[in-house]
Parts: structure tokens; sequence; C-alpha cells
């Protein structure tokens, strides 16, 4: 049983390296076909010279052959030199890594946060389905899943504003001088109150809604019949019997989520103006920063491939047969 | 009263053990939030006293790209390092006014292309070091580079030498650099600068201070989030030293999050522009003031007449392009667009540029004079209501407009619509991001029209160079207008020896541009800005407003206004520990369920 375990490890290991190897390749080209020239775009201005154009393409490479730009940047990429932003003319990695860490902040307490909620409501509603409480726990969590985000985000910081008191932008208090880590950390919860909010309604339903579905599937199965003619109770059954086989599909969905947290959420970040990622590649394509961009997408990339990963092992750890296929 | 069992009160006693954690934490949170509201949270903003005080301004515009005075591309990076390196001189409100700045005084004898300038004396970096004619020399030096974003002024430069530490002797070519060279380039420390690679540097570093030679100097700055500068206590023209402390700029992606912050209290002022609803809301805000000021700023549509274009051919005859804007009530679009925030043109400046021609008009509203053209020139009607032209092209287009200008993409569907439609022309809006408009542009002019806008350098006449046959291959020239008469008239106009001359040419190239009609040239909006009733002695006499990045002394004069009450109250964290209390509580009643949950598992 073990020894088929590590093999299926091994194989789906290769399998995320090749799909690496392949977005390696696959990202130099996806930003280089998008229409526009980032020297023009960055410098729309009487003043730029056509010697100055010269200039900057040979600067940032671009006056190379499109192969010997891409052998060029596998190189790089392989040697973690990711090289330099084309707008903000500081090594990517300094472009890249803060917005992320921002996104992250912001991200992995929703994505908890919408998960546990997502959960708990999904499996009210399957218990209690057909119920009013099943039709309002499913018809919160759709209304709330169908719901604009900056709609939603717009709607929050009316209420913010009439309530007072609450951040409604930033990752800080701009001209606040934190003492202590305390106060910063107090600091950093208020202005997190109006996204996280946000991105968790926003976000809970997707779960709600497979949580339910899934439930209500292993509802059906024998096992279930049986331990109810037994006369177990029936709590007992979902914890013990039914909840766990329904998590099976949530395994997936939550960690191609934790996978995402990675790229930020742009709207979210738009109308809060928190610094995050999504606002990074959103600024960096409309500038054409292609290193940018390449370092971003790599970064989006492997995070997402190795959560698939790590979802694969999971999952072969709960469900014994997947061990075999 | 129902009697408990032993393990219900055991779970009771669970519970109320995580109740009193919950409000004890609470209370803890409670009171680290109201030591903040006293003591540490917008302590400066609130203060009365002028040393102590922090103006916010909050900015959505182009993000910050650098803080290299030779390599920014963004407004935002120019009006921080305006702040913080000086000039030799620097503009007056009108634009043609040249005031003292780091330069005491000057001799320019255009008749043997010299400049002789003398230095201020007091003048020093923040560190203490004195700034002279070394520094000046450096950075005109780093100016000419032709990777540097001002080498195109400053290459006019043939040489410059510095007879004495105060003393620097320019020799150049054309009146242009009187104009634009004297303010356009930033004096760096060279001292500092030696030891970097000034291409690439950054021009800012956290591990050593920032060496200031402007009223602030730079103290931190949060990529994505703000830059705070701080007053430099070194700063040599006694005069002009702030009333404030700090000075901070904040980043925003979206103008109405920004507006929401400053009704808020959390900003002082929106920068650089507010939409025109946006600006009816600040009317009608008893605690903000509204800014309206000339802008720098135009829109125009831009037929494509390229000769080797690839656009619908019709719109290089002449009589077509007349018809189209005589068939325009540029009045009445304007006041739709902007409600009344911007002003017809007739001439590729905003109406403040010293340099726009007064006597053109826009063209005259008449739909019947448009149709007589078209019928006069043949193109007839077609069998779909649309007119076509002798050889049958129909007088169908498309008119392009970046995605990102939401208040255009309706300009555009109304010119479109209530206008073109009733001569027979038919044209489809598309709004694309600037990316691809530049592709479906430039090289091979495969566009028939595009509505865009360009920022305009208001102090000389080189926006003129659009227009020009070489701008085509820059990728500047959005019409591919071709006109080698124009070209050459642009070419003496660089190289006159006084404004007057200069002027005279600029207006026969704009008449020039008038009669072929390559551009229709449609309005100017105003700067619309706002900032808090708490502060005052703040200019809207520069072109862009106050905060328009061309006012180089908002700061200087700006201070906490003593007499207006400040109506919002203080930001108190009510709020937010409401929403931290919410949090708390949901995740404690979460980890109470699971914890009864399995007690009474266990007890099963």
């Amino acid at each position: 049983m073990e020894r088929s375990l590590t093999k299926y490890f091994i194989k789906r290991f290769i399998f995320a390296l090749i799909t690496i190897i392949a977005i390696i390749s696959l990202n130099f080209y996806l930003f280089r076909i998008m229409p526009g020239n980032p020297i023009i775009l960055l410098y729309r201005s009487p003043e730029l010279s056509a010697s100055r154009i010269k200039i900057l393409t040979e600067q940032f490479g671009l006056n190379k052959p499109l192969w010997e730009q891409y052998f060029i940047y596998v190189y790089n990429t392989l040697t973690g030199n990711w090289g330099i932003s084309f707008y903000y003319k500081q090594p990517v990695f300094n472009v890249i890594i803060p917005a992320m860490i921002n996104s992250l902040i912001l991200l992995i307490p929703a994505t908890f946060l919408s998960i546990i909620l997502g959960i708990f409501t999904g499996i009210i509603s399957a218990w209690k389905r057909g119920t009013r409480i099943d039709f309002a726990f499913l018809g919160t969590a759709l209304a709330f899943y169908a719901m604009p985000t900056f709609w939603f985000g717009a709607i929050l910081i009316l209420l913010a504003l009439y309530i007072g008191g609450i951040p409604i932008s930033g990752m800080y208090t701009i001209g606040a001088y934190n003492s202590n880590p305390i106060s910063q950390l107090i600091d950093l919860l208020s202005h997190l109150v109006l996204p996280l909010i946000t991105l968790t309604l926003v976000y809970y339903g997707q779960f709600t809604i497979i949580m339910r579905n899934s439930l209500i599937d292993v509802f059906t199965e024998d096992y279930i019949v049986t331990a109810k003619a037994k006369g177990a109770d029936e709590k007992w059954i979902i914890k013990k019997h039914a909840v766990p086989n329904a998590m099976l599909p949530m395994v997936s969905i939550i960690a191609i989520n934790f996978g995402l947290v990675v790229t930020g959420a742009i709207l979210t970040e738009t109308i809060f103006s928190w610094p995050g990622v999504g606002l990074l590649i959103y600024d960096s394509i409309m500038a054409r920063d292609y290193p940018v961009l390449q370092g971003t997408f790599l970064i989006v990339a492997i995070t997402v491939v190795m959560a698939n990963f790590i979802a694969d092992i999971i999952y072969a750890r709960l469900d014994p047969r997947i061990r075999y296929q | 009263m129902k009697i408990l069992a032993g393990g219900e009160n055991m779970k009771n006693k669970t519970l109320i053990i995580l109740i009193a954690i919950t409000i004890s934490l609470l209370m803890v949170l409670n009171s680290f939030a109201i030591s903040q509201v006293n003591v540490k949270v917008f302590p400066l903003q609130n203060s009365n006293n002028n040393t102590n005080s922090t103006f916010i301004v909050g900015w959505s515009g182009t993000s910050l790209d650098t803080l290299n005075p030779y390599t920014y591309s963004s407004a935002i990076s120019g009006w921080i390092l305006m702040q913080v390196y000086p000039t030799l001189c620097v503009f007056g409100p009108n634009q043609t006014t040249l005031h003292p700045y780091l330069a005491s005084s000057w001799q320019i004898f255009p008749n043997n292309d010299t400049a002789i300038f003398h230095l201020n004396p007091n003048a020093k970096w923040s560190d203490g070091v004195p700034i002279t004619a070394e520094d000046v020399n450096y950075s005109y030096t780093m100016a000419e580079q032709n990777w540097s974003g001002e080498s195109s002024y400053s290459n006019m430069i043939t040489s410059i030498s510095t007879p004495n530490n105060s003393t620097v002797i320019f020799h150049f070519t054309g009146i242009i650099f009187e104009l634009v060279a004297l303010v356009n380039v930033y004096i760096v420390p060279y001292h500092i600068w030696k030891n970097v690679n000034a291409s690439s540097y950054f021009g800012y570093n956290t591990s050593q201070p920032f060496v200031s030679g402007g009223p602030f100097t730079i103290t931190k700055y949060v990529p994505s989030q703000y830059i705070e500068l701080s007053r430099n206590s070194n700063f040599w023209i006694p005069s002009e030293k702030p009333h404030i402390q700090n000075l901070i700029f904040q980043f925003f992606t979206s103008g109405s999050s920004m507006f929401s912050s400053l009704e808020a209290g959390q900003i002082d002022a929106a920068a650089p522009q507010l939409s025109p609803s946006l600006a009816n809301t600040v009317k009608n805000d008893s605690n903000l003031i509204l800014t309206v000021s000339p802008s720098d700023m135009y829109y125009y549509v831009a037929f494509n007449v390229y000769p080797f274009g690839k656009g619908n051919p019709t719109l290089k005859n002449l009589s077509v392009r007349e018809a189209l804007a005589h068939a325009v009530n540029l009045t009445a679009l304007t006041d739709l667009i902007w409600h009344g925030y911007a002003v017809p043109i007739a001439s590729q400046f905003p109406p403040t540029q010293p340099f726009y021609d007064h006597a053109l008009q826009p063209y005259s509203y008449n739909v019947s004079l448009a149709n007589e053209i078209l019928n006069n020139s043949g193109f007839k009607y077609g069998p779909n209501g649309i007119r076509e032209s002798p050889n049958g092209t129909l007088l169908s287009y498309t008119l392009y407009v970046p995605s990102s200008m939401s208040t255009e993409i309706e300009a555009a569907n109304i010119l479109a619509t209530q206008y073109w439609s009733k001569i027979g022309v038919k044209v489809t809006v598309e709004a694309v991001d600037t990316g691809t408009l530049d592709s479906i542009i430039w090289p091979n002019f495969t566009q028939d029209m595009d509505l865009w806008d360009w920022g305009v350098t208001l102090a000389d006449p080189t926006q003129l160079f659009i227009f020009t046959n070489t701008a085509i291959n820059e990728s500047l020239s959005d019409s591919g207008y071709m006109n080698a008469t124009y070209d050459s008239l642009y070419e003496s106009m660089m190289y006159t020896s006084s404004i007057q001359q200069m002027k005279n040419i600029s207006n026969q190239l704009q008449v020039m541009l008038y009669q072929d009609l390559p551009y229709l040239p449609l309005y100017s909006p105003l700067s619309l800005q706002a900032y808090s009733k708490k502060w005052t002695n703040i200019s809207t006499d520069y072109p862009g407003g106050p905060f328009g990045g061309m006012d180089w002394r908002t700061f200087i004069t700006v201070e906490p206004n003593t007499t207006s009450p400040v109506i919002k109250p203080v930001n108190n964290y009510s709020g937010i520990i409401a929403a931290i209390s919410i949090i708390v509580i949901l995740i404690l009643v979460a980890i109470a369920y699971i914890f009864l949950r399995r007690r009474k598992r266990d007890g099963t």
C-alpha cells in the first residue's frame, strides 16, 4: 500500500515539474503576443525622441530577436535573475515580493474564514435540506456569491463612512506613528476589516454550495442508510460518516483557492487601495511591464501547481482508491 | 427550570470561560484602540500647531515609477522631485515668467547663444554641504545623456563651464533653452550621485539619509502605499520654509476610493483630477473646498490621413473631415460630458497655453452646411442611409477610445449617435486598452479615427512637433499627417531668437492644422481637485491646480486653518472595535461549538 503511495507521489511530482517547465515557456510568449509596445506606452510624450526610444529598447533588451530574448529569459529565470521592471526600474523581486506579502495578509485569512463559513453553512444547509433554514443559508450564500465585488465593497465603504472611524483604504494609517508592534498590528487589523469582510462574504458561497451538494450526495449512500437503520444519532452520522466523505471534492477546491491567494484580489484591492499583487498585475499589463508580469505569473503558476500537487497527495491519503489509479 | 446533568454543567462552564475570555480580549483590544485614538492616531493632522502638522495628499494618477530625476516618467515622480531638488529658475503661474531659485540672477545673450547664471551663495544641501556650480554642471551633464528623459531639452546646450563655485556659463542653440531647459533639470548633489550609477539609480536608498536641496526631504517610501517627506530644516531660503512639518503622498488606485477617504477625513487633498460628478459632490460638502483651475490637457479626435495608411480612404478627403467638424455641436458636447468643467477648443493646446492661437474658433455647428459639403463632394446617401463615395466606399468608420477613459467613451458615443449619424456617417465606437490602440495605429495606421488626449508642456510650443512627419515614426502622430511646409516651419520655429517670433510661427502652424483638419480638437477639461477646510493658504493660480504637480509652492504656503472649525469628529475606533468584536465572537463561538460537540461525542 505505502509503495503504491510513493509511486503515486513521484508520478504526480514529475507531472507538476513538467507543467512548471511548460509554464516557463508559455509565460514568455503569453505577454509578448499582447498588442502594444512597452516603450511607447511608458513614455507617451512629445519629448521622447527616436534616439531615446532606441536607447530604452536596447536597455530593456527588446531590440534582440525573440528567440534570443527567450533563451536569455530562460537562463535568467533558472539562475534567479528575473530582471528589472520596465516601469518601476527596480529588480522584479523587489517589486513583486512586497505586493505578494500584502496580498497574503488579506487573502489567507479571507480564504480561511470563507472556507470555515462555507463548510459550516453547507453542512447546516444539507442537514436541513428543503427547510427554511436551507433556503435561507443557500439563498444568502448565492446572493453573496453573485454579488459584484466592487459594488459590495462600495456599499461597505458607504456604511463605514456612515459609522465613522473605520479605515476605508490602504494598509496602515498614513501619518500615524505606531510606537510598538501591537499598535501597528491593531492599525493593520483595522484596515483589514472592510476588505476582509468583502472577500470572505463573496468567497464563502462557493464552499457552501459545493459542501451542501456533496453532503446531499453522501446522504444517499448505503452506509448512511445502514447507520440510520442501526439507530445511530443523526448528528453523529453526519460528523463521522457524511462530512469526511463529503470533504473529498472540497479538498481540490480548497487547495486551488489557497494556491490562488498569491494572485491577489484585483477588484477588492482596487476599491480599498490595498497594495497587493492583483493591482500589480493589472498595472503591469497596462504598462506591458514584461519582467514583472513574467515574474508574477511564474510565482502564481508554481504556487497553483504545487497546491494541486499537495491536493493530489491529500486526496490519496483520504481516499485509498486513488493510489491504484 | 431545567435541571442540568453533570456533563451539561461542564459544558456551560466551558462556555462561560470562553465568553469571559472573549470579553477580556475585547477589553484589551478596546484599551489599545482607545490609547491609539487619544495618543497615536492622526496626532499631526488635528494639531493647530504649524510646526507639527502633516498634510496628506491622495494621488490616484499614474503610479510613482522612480525618484531618479533623469529617468522618471510619471507625473507624481516629477511632483515629488520638485519638492526635494532645486532647479536654476522656476516658472510663475503664467508659465512664461522665470523666477530665481538656485540661480539668484542670470544674463542671457541670445545673440551669442550664451547664458551666465550666478548661484545663490547661501544654497546648501540638507547635509550642510554647499550647492555649487559643480552640482549644476554634473546635473546638466547627466540630463544630456541619451538615456535621460531630459536629453531632448538639454541637448540644446553645446557646452558648460564653471569659472568659480557660484557661476555657471552655458552655451546653447535656440530660444527653447531659455524656456524649458532651465526649469526642467533638477540639480542633484554631486557628492552623493558620484557614488551611484545615475542611469540605473532609483533615486532613494533606505540605507542612508536622503540629501535634499529643496524645501522637503524624503524620509520614508513604502512602494504602492505612500511616500513621506519632512521639512528640510536646512532649506536655504528662509522665506520659503514650509509651514507644515510632514507631507505625505498616499497612492490610490481608484478615484472614488480616494474621494471616500477625503470625505472620511483620512486624507487632506485629492489629486490629480476629480470626475465632474465628484466635483459636484464636493460643492455640497461643507468640509471640503473644490478647486477649479485650467489644466494642461486636451482631448481630440484624430482622423487617419496617413497616405500609406490602411484606414477608410474617404477620411483623406478634406471635405469629409470638414463636414464631420461642422456636424458637431462642440459647446453642447463639452457641457454634456464635463458638466461645465471643460472648455471647447479650436487648436492643439489647452487655452491657457501661452502659445494657443486665440484667433481660431471651433468649427461652427451647422448640420445643413455639413450635408451640403458632402453632397457637393459627391458623397450621396446609399440604400442603408449611409453615405458613400463616388467609387462606392461607405462613410462608415470605427472610432477607437482608450477603455480607461469612461467619460470619453461617452463622448465618442454621442459623436457617433447624436451628431455624425445625422449627416449619413456611420461610426462604431470601440473601447480598447492603450496598448491595443497603440498597435492598431502604429506602424501601419489601420484605424479610421481615435479619440485620445494629450498633456502638454505649457512653457513652450513643442506640442506642435506631434504633427510633423518625424513624429509618425516615433509613434506620436496618430493621424499620420504629412506636410513638408509644416515640417520646415516647425524646424525654423525651434531656432528663432525671440519669443515673439516663436509665437508668430506657432500661430501659422496652428492655422495650418486648423485648415487641414487632420485632428478635430474637442475640449480642454479644467483641473478639479479638492481639499479639506482644515487647511488654508492654498493657491489656485497655477495651471493644473494646487495639486496638479505644477505649482511648486503649494506645500510651502499651506498651513492649518485655525479659524475654520473641523466639523468632522476626530476619528474613533468604535467601528473597528465592533467589527473586530464580531469576528472574534464568531471564531470563539465556532471553537466553543466544536469543543462542546466533541465533549458530547465523548459522552456518547
